[in-house]
């Protein structure tokens, strides 16, 4: 039987690859350090697949068909998209997957749990990328990448996501391969692009939120409303992905990495691991 | 015989503006585009063209645009982001 053997969770933001000189730099480097902890936690875990998990940013999808989750269901995918056309910081690149497990979780989902929207070809965009070129540079870890609602409401609620997490723990331990799987959530903590609160990091919030998060509170942090997410500094409400993760490690405890409230990135940027 | 629809079929109140600026923003040439004419296609209110040519980031997000295309349109216009919190804080 598979069995969840790690999850990891980090803000996806693409400054960190293209517009690091906003940053203060001791913040800067504590993010990079973080990261490292992160790649070679996953180096280490040597899972056969990692399921992905991020909010995507008006790219595959629009409000002329938005799908709440989606999983991405072939052999390889490819990104950034946004690398496509100019220079972005990292290389477009192609990215092994893992259809046999994205057609489990699609298939089971269809039965008995996520109505999953199905994408059988993908560029993906910095949210998937960006980490996955800071965790495993050279592309050798195969990666199912799943998208959330973040970007057009209504959104999933924070209950459902969770509910969600839930699901793929359950599901993951009943799937008759014998593979080992990483789950890596990606986003937030706060971050509004294109709001009002652009550039406003509610440290309070993340704090409250990495608290509970690193306690195994993952009930709690589905028991937030979407307005009370949208009135943080979260305004993206990319953090869901993170309670997803929750979700799939529900009552076990996370090792906060790093976080680190970097004003020229408008972003509370975070790291979480749990073993 | 039925006649043939060339126009779009109808969205909800906020389908036609976002329509316009991911279409823009999708196009290869988006920065250098004379926006008035790309956006003369679609079919806006006053009020959304006014929003749109106008740069009123405030009044697009009252209007339902989505964060994430106000930001793009913002960046499209040649501008930089660090201004963009100040801009769409201010009332027009």
């Amino acid at each position: 039987m598979a069995q969840l053997c790690l999850g990891l969770a980090t803000s996806h933001l693409a400054h960190i690859v293209n517009a690091r000189a906003l940053g203060d730099p001791r913040q800067v480097a504590t993010f990079d350090a973080g990261y490292r902890r992160l790649a070679n936690a996953l180096d280490d875990a040597a899972p056969d697949v990692s399921l992905i998990i991020s909010a995507e940013h008006v790219n595959k999808f629009f409000i002329d068909n938005m799908p709440a989750f989606a999983i991405g269901m072939f052999d390889a995918f490819a990104g950034p998209i946004e690398a496509r056309t100019r220079d972005f910081g990292i290389p477009y690149r192609k990215v092994p997957s893992d259809l046999s497990f994205a057609r489990y979780l699609i298939e089971r989902g269809l039965d008995e749990g996520v109505d999953w929207a199905v994408i059988e070809s993908w560029d993906v965009d910095h949210g998937f990328m960006v980490p996955m070129f800071k965790l495993d540079p050279q592309a050798r870890h195969p990666m199912v990448p799943m998208f959330i609602n973040c970007a057009s409401p209504p959104l999933p609620s924070p209950r459902r996501c969770y509910a969600v997490g839930r699901w793929l723990a359950d599901t993951i331990a009943h799937w008759e391969a014998d593979k080992r799987v990483a789950i890596i959530a990606t986003g937030g903590l706060s971050h509004s692009v294109g709001s009002l609160q652009q550039g406003f990091i509610d440290v309070d919030f993340d704090r409250r939120f990495l608290a509970d998060f690193c306690a195994g509170r993952g009930d709690a942090l589905a028991k937030l409303s979407d307005d009370e997410i949208a009135a943080t500094g979260s305004a993206t409400g990319e953090i869901r992905s993170w309670i997803v993760l929750a979700g799939a490690f529900a009552g076990r405890t996370a090792e906060q990495v790093m976080y680190e409230p970097i004003q020229g990135f408008d972003t509370g940027c975070a790291q979480a691991l749990i073993r | 015989m039925s006649e043939r629809v060339a126009e779009p079929p109808p969205g909800s109140p906020r389908y036609a503006i976002n329509r316009a600026i991911i279409d823009l923003a999708r196009n290869p040439d988006a920065r250098s585009l004379n926006k008035a004419e790309f956006f003369a296609a679609y079919p806006l209110t006053d009020e959304e063209r006014q929003a749109l040519l106008g740069q009123e980031w405030r009044r697009l997000l009252e209007l339902g645009v989505l964060p994430n295309l106000v930001y793009r349109l913002y960046m499209l216009h040649g501008l930089k982001p660090e201004s963009f919190p100040a801009a769409v804080k201010a009332k027009v």
